[in-house]
């Protein structure tokens, strides 16, 4: 009976210490599977990434809905540096031609002549001329938006992700959003049926240059 | 009807069709204050193009200056093409002069609406320009010797009319509601002049019309990729015309209600077969934007 008391202690014991080994092992792997924002120093120049980065906007439909679009391919390039961090800059082009809303005829309809004339105008471009940090993540950017061949400022409100490494480089992340009225580039037609205000946001990933 | 589908009807169809009636109206009541016959082509040219631009400004909303895109070249070329005729109807020039201000508005036409595409992808696009062009003028000198001035703007209303169907249904509403907005304003001048035989369109009235329609096919077929088979058919109710008034033209001397309704009825075969084609083939299931 007390030889059995033991034994029974000492499976108990090691029951015990492999549960804790489980429980460590688990907890362990747990925390390598947490996603993490890297905050690192994101000064440097960036390559703008176009398998992560795009330019999203929605539109009034009919006035009904809203309807979203994407444009898939953007190049260019961003700057921040963490000193004179009010010298950041942005420029990008955007091939009109990459339009995606998810409906074929759709998309040919917005790119020929009664929207963005994709054939007179197949790119729209932007360059920053002011960008202002509100905060230590946060700025407000404003720029010249070249869409359907008419310039104009634009402000963006933008959310920096995060810097850090990863995939094979040093990349940072963006978020900008802002709004503009089509009819000021020249895109009026319809405005009783596709509303005149469109809504942007514009993702950036970019890998570091130097 | 939904409310957005009439205001669509009324600016590109209804006001362009009211605007040409009243001056229409406006200018047979001149006339029979005493008007000189011979501005009376003239000035049913500039009712015709007033009618159209209504609907350009009304569909295409402000004029854009610099011109953006190919529409809002046409609130230029068009008055342009009214005045130019209008002072060949007025001084009669000569053969070659006509000829060459044919050739002038043409390829001005063409280089000012597609100069920048051309310079920036000429291979890719050169030859639909060039053929386009060579077509447009074409049918424009046939249009002008032609002798019954009635089948001519009845012949450009059904292209005209057929041209905003097919537009519309596959590549751009927008060119198609300003193509219907010349064929109502030519349609104004059918009401008002097509039952009298010696009804004249005059060359103002047809500068102003192929003008106008060449702008929009082209447009079509090279900014919104317009089917070719359908433009095409289009065009072919003008050489259609020409054949016919070949075979009838012994006969139609003796003239005639009948034959002018056949030659009519069979200049609407390859409208409405674009027509058709557009829909069964060409317009996919499902709306526009």
């Amino acid at each position: 009976m007390r030889l059995h008391t033991a034994t029974s202690s000492r499976s108990f014991a090691a029951g015990l210490c492999i549960v804790g080994a489980l429980s460590l092992a688990a907890t362990g792997a747990e925390a390598a599977d947490v996603y993490v924002v890297h905050h690192d120093n994101p000064s440097g120049t960036y390559k703008i990434d176009p398998h992560h980065s795009l330019v999203q906007f929605s539109v009034g439909h009919a006035g009904v809905s809203e309807v979203p679009g994407r444009f898939d391919a953007i190049s260019g390039t961003f700057t921040f540096d963490s000193s004179h961090p009010d010298a950041s800059s942005v420029s990008m082009e955007v091939p009109v031609g990459s339009l995606d809303t998810n409906f074929e005829q759709r998309n040919k309809d917005l790119l020929g002549p009664d929207f963005f004339d994709a054939k007179q105008y197949p790119t729209m471009t932007f360059t920053s001329t002011k960008i202002e940090w509100t905060g230590k993540d946060e700025a407000r950017m404003t720029g010249n938006l070249t869409l359907h061949g008419v310039t104009k400022p634009v402000t963006f409100h933008v959310r920096r992700i995060g810097a850090g490494p990863a995939f094979g480089g040093f990349r940072s992340g963006y978020v900008a959003t802002g709004t503009i009225e089509r009819s000021a580039f020249g895109m009026s037609y319809l405005l009783k049926g596709v509303g005149d205000e469109v809504r942007l946001q514009v993702n950036l990933e970019g890998v570091r240059q130097k | 009807m939904s409310p957005l589908l009439r205001t669509m009807l009324a600016h590109s169809v209804a006001l362009p069709l009211l605007v040409a009636l009243a001056l229409l109206a406006l200018i047979a009541l001149l006339r029979r204050a005493g008007l000189p016959e011979r501005v009376l082509p003239v000035l049913r040219a500039a009712a015709l193009a007033a009618g159209f631009l209504t609907g350009l400004r009304l569909v295409h909303g402000p004029v854009a200056l610099p011109p953006a895109d190919a529409v809002s070249w046409l609130v230029w070329l068009v008055p342009l093409a009214l005045v130019a005729f209008a002072l060949d109807e007025l001084a009669e020039f000569p053969g070659w002069g006509r000829r060459g201000l044919r050739v002038a508005l043409v390829v001005l036409s063409g280089a000012l609406i597609f100069g920048a595409l051309l310079r920036r992808d000429f291979a890719g696009n050169a030859a639909s320009v060039g053929v386009g062009l060579v077509m447009w003028f074409a049918a424009w000198s046939y249009l002008e010797h032609r002798p019954q001035s009635r089948m001519a703007a009845l012949a450009l209303a059904l292209v005209a009319a057929g041209n905003a169907i097919v537009a519309a249904a596959t590549g751009s509403v927008l060119l198609g509601q300003v193509s219907g907005a010349l064929a109502a304003s030519l349609g104004a001048w059918l009401i008002c002049h097509g039952w009298r035989a010696d009804a004249r369109l005059g060359r103002s009235g047809v500068a102003v019309a192929v003008v106008a329609l060449g702008v929009l096919m082209l447009a079509g077929r090279v900014y919104a990729e317009t089917p070719v088979i359908l433009g095409l058919l289009l065009a072919a109710a003008f050489a259609l015309d020409a054949t016919l008034l070949a075979t009838f033209a012994a006969r139609r001397r003796s003239g005639g209600a009948a034959l002018l309704g056949l030659q009519a009825g069979l200049l609407l075969v390859p409208v409405a077969l674009a027509v058709a084609l557009t829909f069964w083939i060409f317009l996919p299931g499902g709306g526009q934007y």
